[in-house]
C-alpha cells in the first residue's frame, strides 16, 4: 500500500488549511432528504392552485395554442432546471440563484439577482397568503367576506407560517408535502373526471393554424411561466440537505417533471371543458364542486406562501452571513434554523396585505404591484443565472460546448419572455411596473451602497457552504 | 476498440472504477488541490470524461472542491474506500507472490505500471525496498523502472508526472536492446551499493505490459539469481488475469 491515495487513507489526517467554520456555521446541516427539497420546490410552484385558476384565462389569451404554450414553457423550465443543476452540483448555498449568479458574474450582478429573487419570493408569498385567506373567508361567510375576516385569517395563517418556518426545515417541508399532495391529487382526479366527461376529445389540444400569432404564444408562455416560478427554491436547501450535490439537482428536475406533468394533464382537462362548453369556464362550474375547489386552491396557495417564505428566509440568511443584511437575519435558533429571519420575513409578508385591507384597499390593489414584481423578479433571476453558468464553468476550467448550449437556449427564451412581458405590462399596468422597478432599484441601490462602503462585504458576496478542515483529509506528507 | 499495439497500450481504463481510482490517486498526490484540467492531463483521459467522473466523485463526497473552486481535495468519505483499496491489491495476488517469496528466499516485490509511473502493489515486508523514493522518482535507476521505460517508450515527463528524473534517450535505447535479448531487466548497485535486482514483466490478455514482479538480492548472489527467472515468469503468467481484471 504505497500509492498516494492509500497513504492518505491510512493516515486519515484532517487538513488544517481550510479553517474550521463554514460561513453557514450554526445552520443545521445535512439532515434533509431529496423528498424535502422536492416538497419545497413543488409547493412553491403551487401547481394545483395555479391550475385551477389559470387555464381558462390561458385559453382566452392563446386560443388553441394554449396547450402548446404549456409545452413550450415546460421546455424552457427544464432548460433553466438544467442550468441550476450545473451550479447545484458544485455549490451548496442557502442563497441559491443569488450565490450562483454572484459566483459567475460577480458581486453586483449577484446582488441584482438576489434582489430580484427576494422580491419575487416575497411578492408571491403576499399574493398567495392573501388569496388563500380570501377564498377561505368567502367560504366561511358564504359570499363576499367582510375585510375584517380576511384580515383575521391572513394574520392567523401568517402566524402559523412563522411558527412552522421558525420551528425547523423538515417540519415545513413535510407539511408542504402533505398539503400539496392532497391538492394535486384532488386536481388530477377532477381533471380525469372532466376528460372522461368530454370523451377524451384531445383534438382540442392540437393548435389550429388560424389561431397562430407569435405574440400570443410568447405572451402565453410568459403567463404559463408564472405557474412554474418557485421550482428553483429547493436549491436554497442545499446546505441543509444530505449529499446536496446529488440531491438538489435531482430534486429540482423531479419537481419540474412533476409540476409539468400535473400542468399538462390539468390543462388538457380544462381546455377540453372550455372548448366544449364555452359558457362554463372551469372545472368548478362543470363539476359543481366550486366549494371544494376553493378549498384546494386555498390549501395550495397557503402552502405556496409557506414555501416562498421559507426560501426568502434562506436567501436572507446567506445575505446576512455576507454582511449585506443585518446580523439578525443570520442568527440561528437552538435547532439550527434561521428562526429570526423567518419570523421577520413572515411579518412583512403578513403586514403588507393586512395594512392594505385595513386602509380600505383590496387584494387587487396589492396585486397591481406584486404581480409584475414577482414575474419580473423570477424571470430576471433565471436569465441572469443562465448567463452566469458558462462564465462560472469557464472560470473553474470546466466549460464544455454542451454547457454553453444548455445555458444559451433558455437564456434566449427568457429574454424574449421578459421583453414581451415588459411591453405588455407597460401597456396594461404601467403604474404597477413602475412600482416594481422602483422596489428593485431601491434594494439594489441599498445593497450597492453597502458594498461600496464596506469592501469586506463586497468581497464576501457569494459565500457558500464550503468545506472545512474536517470535511477533507490530507494527501501524503510531501518530501 | 481492438486494443492492439501502442494505441491500445496508451488507452486508459475509462471504465468507471479504474478511472475513478486513478483520479483519486492524482488528487491525493497534489496536496494543493489539483484542478479538473490538471487531472485530465495527468490521467490522459478526455476532459469531458474526467469532468463527468470528477463531478460524480464530488456528488458522492469522495472529492471536495476547494472553497474558491480552484481544485479538488480528498473528502473524508475516501476513508470508506480503505477496504476497497486493500481488497483490490491484496488477496488476489498475495498467494502467488507469497509462494515466490518462500521458493526463492529472496525479496520479491509486485509493481503495477501506471501511465504516469509506478505503483507498488505488494512490497516484501520482510525485506523492504532499499530506497523507494529514488526508485519511484527515477526510472533509469531500477530494473522495474527499466521495464516501465520499455513499456512506455513514448511517455516522458510531464506526461508521466510521477517521475522526477527523465531518462536519457540513449539509455532507454540500450535498456530496450538488453531487454530484447534477455526478456527481463536487471540492475546492479544503482539504488543501493550492495544490492541488485531482476524484473520480469506481467502481460495482460492483450499482451500489454501491465506490471512486473521483481526479485532483489545482494550483489554477491545476483549472478546466481538468474536461476529464479523461470519461477518469476511462471508467477508473471499466473498474475496476468489479475492485471486485466483490476485495470492496473
Amino acid at each position: 500500500m504505497s500509492t498516494a491515495l492509500a497513504d492518505a487513507i491510512e493516515r486519515a489526517r484532517p487538513r488544517n488549511d481550510l479553517g474550521s467554520r463554514s460561513p453557514f456555521a450554526g445552520l443545521r446541516r445535512r439532515h434533509a432528504h431529496t423528498i424535502d427539497v422536492v416538497a419545497q420546490s413543488v409547493a412553491a410552484t403551487a401547481p394545483a392552485g395555479v391550475l385551477l385558476i389559470h387555464p381558462a384565462a390561458a385559453y382566452a389569451r392563446s386560443g388553441s395554442f394554449a396547450f402548446l404554450d404549456i409545452a413550450i414553457t415546460i421546455t424552457l423550465v427544464v432548460g433553466v432546471g438544467l442550468v441550476i443543476g450545473m451550479f447545484a452540483r458544485r455549490i451548496a448555498s442557502t442563497g441559491s440563484l443569488y450565490t450562483f449568479a454572484a459566483r459567475g458574474l460577480g458581486s453586483h450582478v449577484g446582488l441584482v439577482t438576489g434582489a430580484a429573487l427576494g422580491i419575487g419570493y416575497l411578492a408571491v408569498a403576499m399574493n398567495t397568503l392573501a388569496s388563500g385567506s380570501q377564498r377561505l373567508a368567502d367560504l366561511l361567510s358564504g359570499g363576499a367576506a367582510p375585510p375584517w375576516l380576511v384580515v383575521v385569517l391572513i394574520t392567523a395563517f401568517g402566524g402559523i407560517i412563522a411558527l412552522v418556518v421558525a420551528r425547523g426545515l423538515r417540519m415545513s417541508t413535510r407539511m408542504l408535502l402533505v398539503l400539496e399532495s392532497i391538492a394535486v391529487l384532488t386536481v388530477l382526479v377532477l381533471s380525469i373526471a372532466a376528460l372522461s366527461l368530454t370523451q377524451w376529445d384531445l383534438g382540442l389540444l392540437v393548435p389550429r393554424p388560424s389561431d397562430f400569432s407569435l405574440e400570443a404564444i410568447i405572451t402565453g408562455v410568459a403567463f404559463a411561466l408564472i405557474g412554474f416560478v418557485g421550482f428553483e427554491s429547493g436549491a436554497a436547501l442545499g446546505p441543509e440537505t444530505r449529499r446536496p450535490f446529488a440531491a438538489v439537482p435531482r430534486a429540482v428536475m423531479v419537481s419540474v417533471g412533476a409540476t409539468g406533468l400535473v400542468m399538462l394533464v390539468g390543462t388538457a382537462a380544462q381546455l377540453s371543458i372550455v372548448a366544449e362548453r364555452p359558457g362554463a369556464a372551469s372545472l368548478a362550474t362543470v363539476t359543481g364542486l366550486s366549494g371544494l375547489i376553493d378549498v384546494i386552491v386555498a390549501i395550495s396557495f397557503l402552502a405556496c406562501a409557506l414555501a416562498m417564505t421559507n426560501a426568502a428566509t434562506r436567501l436572507g440568511f446567506a445575505m446576512s452571513r455576507e454582511g449585506l443584511l443585518p446580523a439578525t437575519f443570520g442568527r440561528v435558533s437552538r435547532r439550527g434554523v434561521p428562526a429570526v429571519a423567518g419570523v421577520l420575513f413572515t411579518a412583512a409578508v403578513t403586514a403588507v396585505p393586512v395594512v392594505i385591507l385595513a386602509i380600505g384597499g383590496t387584494r387587487q390593489d396589492m396585486r397591481i404591484v406584486t404581480s409584475p414584481a414577482s414575474i419580473i423578479g423570477f424571470v430576471l433571476a433565471y436569465a441572469l443565472v443562465c448567463a452566469a453558468a458558462p462564465v462560472f464553468l469557464g472560470r473553474i476550467g470546466e466549460l464544455t460546448v454542451r454547457a454553453v448550449a444548455v445555458s444559451a437556449l433558455p437564456l434566449v427564451g427568457l429574454l424574449c419572455v421578459l421583453g414581451f412581458y415588459l411591453a405588455a405590462t407597460l401597456r396594461d399596468n404601467p403604474g404597477g411596473l413602475l412600482w416594481a422597478a422602483v422596489f428593485l432599484a431601491l434594494v439594489v441601490g441599498a445593497g450597492s451602497l453597502r458594498m461600496a462602503r464596506h469592501p469586506r462585504v463586497a468581497a464576501r458576496i457569494g459565500v457558500h457552504d464550503w468545506p472545512v478542515d474536517s470535511d477533507c483529509i490530507e494527501g501524503p506528507a510531501r518530501t | 476498440m481492438s486494443g492492439t499495439g501502442l494505441a491500445g497500450d496508451s488507452r486508459l481504463p475509462e471504465k468507471g472504477l479504474g478511472l475513478a481510482l486513478e483520479i483519486l490517486e492524482q488528487v491525493a498526490r497534489d496536496d494543493r488541490g489539483a484542478s479538473a484540467a490538471e487531472i485530465a492531463r495527468a490521467v490522459g483521459a478526455s476532459r469531458a470524461t474526467v469532468y463527468r467522473v470528477v463531478n460524480s466523485l464530488v456528488r458522492d463526497e469522495y472529492l471536495v472542491r476547494r472553497p474558491d473552486f480552484s481544485g479538488f481535495l480528498l473528502g473524508t468519505r475516501v476513508l470508506e474506500l480503505a477496504a476497497i483499496v486493500g481488497a483490490r491489491t491484496r488477496p488476489t495476488h498475495a498467494a502467488v507472490v507469497d509462494r515466490l517469496r518462500s521458493e526463492t528466499g529472496e525479496a520479491v516485490h509486485l509493481f503495477a505500471f501506471h501511465r504516469s509511473g509506478l505503483l507498488v502493489l505488494d512490497e516484501d515486508t520482510a525485506q523492504p525496498l532499499s530506497d523507494p523514493d529514488a526508485l519511484l522518482a527515477d526510472p533509469a535507476r531500477s530494473a522495474i523502472g527499466h521495464l516501465w521505460l520499455v513499456a512506455h517508450p513514448d511517455r516522458r515527463m510531464p506526461q508521466a508526472p510521477s517521475w522526477r528524473v527523465d531518462a536519457a534517450a540513449g539509455d532507454v535505447h540500450a535498456i530496450r536492446e538488453a531487454y530484447a535479448v534477455r526478456g527481463y531487466t536487471e540492475q546492479v548497485a544503482l539504488l543501493s551499493s550492495d544490492r541488485g535486482c531482476l524484473a520480469v514483466p506481467i502481460h495482460d490478455d492483450a499482451a500489454r505490459p501491465v506490471g512486473a514482479v521483481t526479485l532483489s538480492t545482494s550483489i554477491s548472489r545476483l549472478s546466481v539469481a538468474a536461476r529464479h527467472v523461470g519461477a518469476l515468469r511462471d508467477a508473471a503468467r499466473a498474475l496476468a488475469p489479475i492485471g486485466a481484471l483490476s485495470d492496473w
